[in-house]
């Protein structure tokens, strides 16, 4: 089981309630954008003349395509989130700006506390 | 490159299909060039998760770079230089990683945006995917900032941290000694 370094009292500034709002953002980005791909992919169904027709014909390399395409928008989504997260970590381990709860909770962030 | 080569046969069995469809001398309709940018979107897309995936694969394979606490004496330079310099590397040595295969997606997103647009498509992708495939905008800071660093110690910096990506949380622990971050 994943465990997580307890945090107590932790305010979160503006940069990191920014930065969670980024993040919640770019998890919805990621949602629209399989939406928008949809079923496109398909090309007998979506590239001819919009004439109803009685069959379609979707191949094997169709469905691999349109699999492969929405398993790669979580892992590109979370990479980005990745990069948000990197961000804070840097900034908030930079001197200056150290802040070690706010640092144990975006470390948190990245790892899944592991 | 192996996945490259996988694209490029992926791009070819795509275009293939397409021309067993249309005849060199009819104009393809809106729909047909949707569909077609949309099968380009869906060929980079799967690029870009695999080149993720082996980025990633990559960083977590590398040892951390280490800097040297003496040199970095010898230099001048303090745990703020470092941060920077980490910040620099982490991004810009994750972004040549993948490179190229963002900016193919994003210049597909970019065509299919277009197409659905001219068409005057209600249900176009008019959404803009830039928040998702452009890097934090604080990395020009940091970008600036190392710039402003002087040549010797970015010399060092730059043999320290190479090109290829490394894991941020283990790289900070590695350098935990020079960052003053020893508990």
């Amino acid at each position: 089981m994943a465990f997580c370094k307890p945090i107590i009292g932790l305010k979160l500034d503006s940069k990191s309630l920014a930065t969670l709002e980024r993040i919640e953002e770019k998890a919805n980005l990621g949602k629209l954008l399989g939406i928008a791909l949809n079923a496109g992919v398909f090309n007998s169904i979506f590239s001819k003349s919009r004439a109803p027709v009685v069959a379609y014909n979707i191949t094997q390399t169709d469905w691999e395509l349109y699999a492969a395409a929405m398993a790669a928008i979580p892992i590109i989504t979370k990479s980005s989130i990745k990069k948000e997260i990197d961000m804070m970590i840097i900034h908030y381990q930079m001197p200056g700006s150290r802040d070690h709860k706010h640092l144990d909770f975006w470390k948190g962030m990245k790892n899944g506390c592991q | 490159m192996a996945a490259n080569n996988l694209r490029a046969i992926t791009v070819n069995i795509v275009l293939g299909l397409l021309l067993t469809s249309f005849s060199a001398n009819s104009s393809p309709n809106d729909g047909e060039v949707i569909s077609f940018l949309k099968r380009e979107v869906a060929v980079s897309l799967k690029a870009l998760g695999e080149r993720i995936e082996e980025c990633e694969a990559q960083a977590a394979g590398r040892k951390p770079p280490v800097l040297d606490s003496s040199r970095l004496s010898e230099l001048g330079a303090g745990a703020e230089d470092v941060m920077v310099a980490v910040a620099y590397f982490n991004h810009i040595n994750a972004s040549r990683c993948d490179r190229d295969e963002r900016l193919e997606l994003i210049y597909n997103l970019g065509m299919l945006a277009s197409a659905e647009r001219q068409a005057g498509d209600a249900n176009g992708n008019e959404q803009s995917y830039e928040e998702l495939l452009f890097p934090p905008v604080d990395v020009v800071a940091y970008r600036l900032r190392y710039a402003a660093l002087p040549a010797p110690w970015r010399d060092y910096f730059a043999d320290v941290f190479g090109v290829e990506p490394f894991d941020l949380t283990a790289t900070l622990k590695a350098n935990d000694a020079v960052l003053g971050l020893a508990k």
